[in-house]
């Protein structure tokens, strides 16, 4: 090996097969496609691709011949990631519901789906929720609505529901429901759906300001935040984002109980504008196994307007005194927590920001018993939050970094 | 009783060997993020020196710098993050040797990083670009060559990346 000049040595086409695939699986189909160019060895190389990442910007027709021809001539056994990027999944009704069809045959474990369509949601075919033995991951990502999605799959680790959104839709459309789902481990819901009234006003529609004219409809909402976590409730490892725990702070408000979760690893992923504390420490609260807990906050970039439905929970949870409010609970099992904040630069929300931040860390500190590992990550403004959350510090912490 | 404690330490501690024949002393919990190792461990085979016959010194050295990287505890996600992007920042040769060293020793994450990497400077490129990055030799006759230039032209064409690196 060491004889031969390196700089003429073609030490790629020398590797074995399996690795060979696995740079290829790497690849989006037509990059990975493309190599069947470079010489003899590489021609069929292609064929034995195990994970597929399509990107479907506007409809073409061509396109879609592309992938019905690849798939047509895959030899691989089995499929492990199958990855959708629409930008319409409308256009490719028929294509999508072939294409599935070939990952379901060939016993795929993860499914991705990606959607950056305003309009109405395509339907995935029936089969892909009941004959689709081998399915480890689904994940959903920026779909904005689902006619129908209906989960069911006694082998389904991994539940990913990101930037779900059902803007303004009638109640009736929103069928977004987990049949079966107790195999599940890992859930992350990442909900976002604005309320029909601020959808109407939006669309310059007579708004009936009376106050609880959208009642309804955050009702209907509730009842299925908190079927989800019933359903969910053996999953180990859950991430939820902002507007489930505004859902959770209204059930809390009405005295529902939110139902015991088994899971060990939380995270939640908080707007700071609407942030208010004791909106983690009510999850938390159902959640005595939780171990390691991770928050990350962030701003929005736009605004959002709220009706007024929402508004006055919102403000009811942020007058609340956290300490009296979870007077005697502690977090008995709570040893890692892990706070990153990446605010925007509203010079508003800096203080306001901090000051919720350094309240939640406190409370934490406080009523963590076995806490061994607490560390906050500032992206912004490094020094100013370092100092201040520094003084909240025990002594006896045994590993705590302010970076 | 000092003897049994003396030869626990030593335990802890696994002497890999080159194809050179330079030997590196590395501590096991380190060095068992290599399944094989792990495996020769398990299976009592390493009480004196793991001979690497398919790893020469050069790749030897990044492989342990990698594995260090990622057992040790004081760095945080963002670091190893860090080290990840430098690490493969080496010429396609070094990252190739590696490639095939992680596939053998059996060490999931770096194996994904170089393949990675590979694919990164596949990706976006034509295929006379691709040929001289990694010194490949088209084998194809002329004709084969035109053929396949005239059933997949946007591979050959479109704003395509033709840096060598």
């Amino acid at each position: 090996m060491a004889s031969n000049d390196p700089t003429t040595v073609d030490r790629i086409s020398v590797l074995p097969d399996s690795l060979l695939h696995h740079i290829l699986s790497l690849m989006p189909i037509e990059e990975a496609f493309i190599t069947h160019a470079f010489s003899k060895g590489w021609r069929y190389l292609w064929t034995s691709l195990y994970n597929f990442y399509f990107n479907c910007e506007l409809y073409n027709e061509e396109y879609v011949s592309f992938v019905d021809y690849v798939l047509a001539h895959s030899v691989s056994p089995k499929i492990k990631e199958f990855v959708l990027h629409f930008h319409d999944p409308n256009e490719y009704k028929s294509a999508l519901s072939r294409w599935l069809s070939f990952a379901v045959e060939k016993k795929v474990e993860n499914v991705v789906l990606w959607s950056y369509s305003e309009d109405d949601a395509c339907p995935l075919p029936e089969f892909f929720y009941t004959c689709c033995p081998a399915l480890e991951t689904m994940e959903f990502n920026s779909c904005k609505r689902f006619t129908r999605l209906e989960i069911r799959s006694s082998k389904l680790k991994t539940l990913k529901l990101i930037d779900y959104g059902d803007n303004g839709r009638s109640l009736d459309d929103f069928k977004c429901r987990l049949v079966d789902v107790t195999s599940v481990v890992n859930a992350r819901l990442t909900f976002n759906i604005t309320c029909i009234k601020d959808i109407q006003d939006d669309h310059g529609e007579e708004v009936d300001d009376e106050e609880d004219s959208c009642g309804d409809y955050h009702q209907v909402f509730s009842i299925l935040v908190q079927d989800y976590l019933q359903k969910l409730s053996c999953a180990t490892d859950l991430t939820i984002a902002s507007w489930f725990t505004e859902v959770l702070c209204m059930l809390q408000f009405k005295g529902v109980l939110i139902p015991e979760l088994k899971c060990k690893y939380v995270t939640l992923e908080l707007q700071m504008e609407t942030f208010n504390l004791y909106r983690a420490a009510d999850l938390l609260q159902a959640s005595p196994y939780v171990e390691t807990l991770n928050i990350d906050m962030h701003t929005m970039y736009f605004y959002k307007s709220r009706c007024q439905f929402e508004s006055r929970y919102l403000a009811k949870g942020a007058n609340i005194d956290l300490q009296s409010w979870v007077a005697c609970f502690v977090f008995p099992n709570l040893k890692n927590v892990r706070i990153t904040n990446s605010f925007g630069c509203l010079a508003d929300h800096f203080k306001q920001g901090y000051d919720k931040l350094f309240k939640l860390s406190e409370f934490l500190l406080k009523r963590a018993t076995v806490l061994e590992k607490f560390i906050i990550i500032s992206k912004t403004r490094r020094s100013e939050i370092t100092k201040a959350a520094g003084s909240f510090l025990p002594q006896d912490m045994r590993n705590v970094a302010l970076y | 009783m000092a003897e049994a404690a003396s030869s626990t330490i030593e335990k802890n501690n696994l002497t890999l060997k080159s194809s050179y024949g330079d030997e590196f002393v590395l501590e096991e919990s380190i060095a068992i993020q290599s399944v094989t190792i792990k495996n020769m461990v398990e299976d009592g085979c390493s009480s004196s020196v793991i001979p690497l016959s398919k790893v020469d010194t050069g790749t030897l050295i990044k492989v342990i710098e990698y594995m260090k990287m990622h057992s040790s505890t004081s760095s945080n996600e963002e670091e190893i993050q860090n080290f990840d992007k430098e690490f493969v920042r080496i010429s396609i040769k070094t990252i190739l040797n590696i490639l095939e060293a992680a596939n053998f020793l059996d060490i999931r994450s770096l194996l994904d990083l170089c393949a990675e990497a590979v694919a990164n400077r596949i990706k976006n490129k034509t295929p006379e670009v691709v040929r001289k990055i990694f010194n490949i030799t088209s084998d194809f006759t002329p004709e084969e060559e035109a053929e396949i230039r005239n059933e997949t032209p946007w591979a050959f064409e479109g704003d395509l990346d033709h840096s060598l690196d």
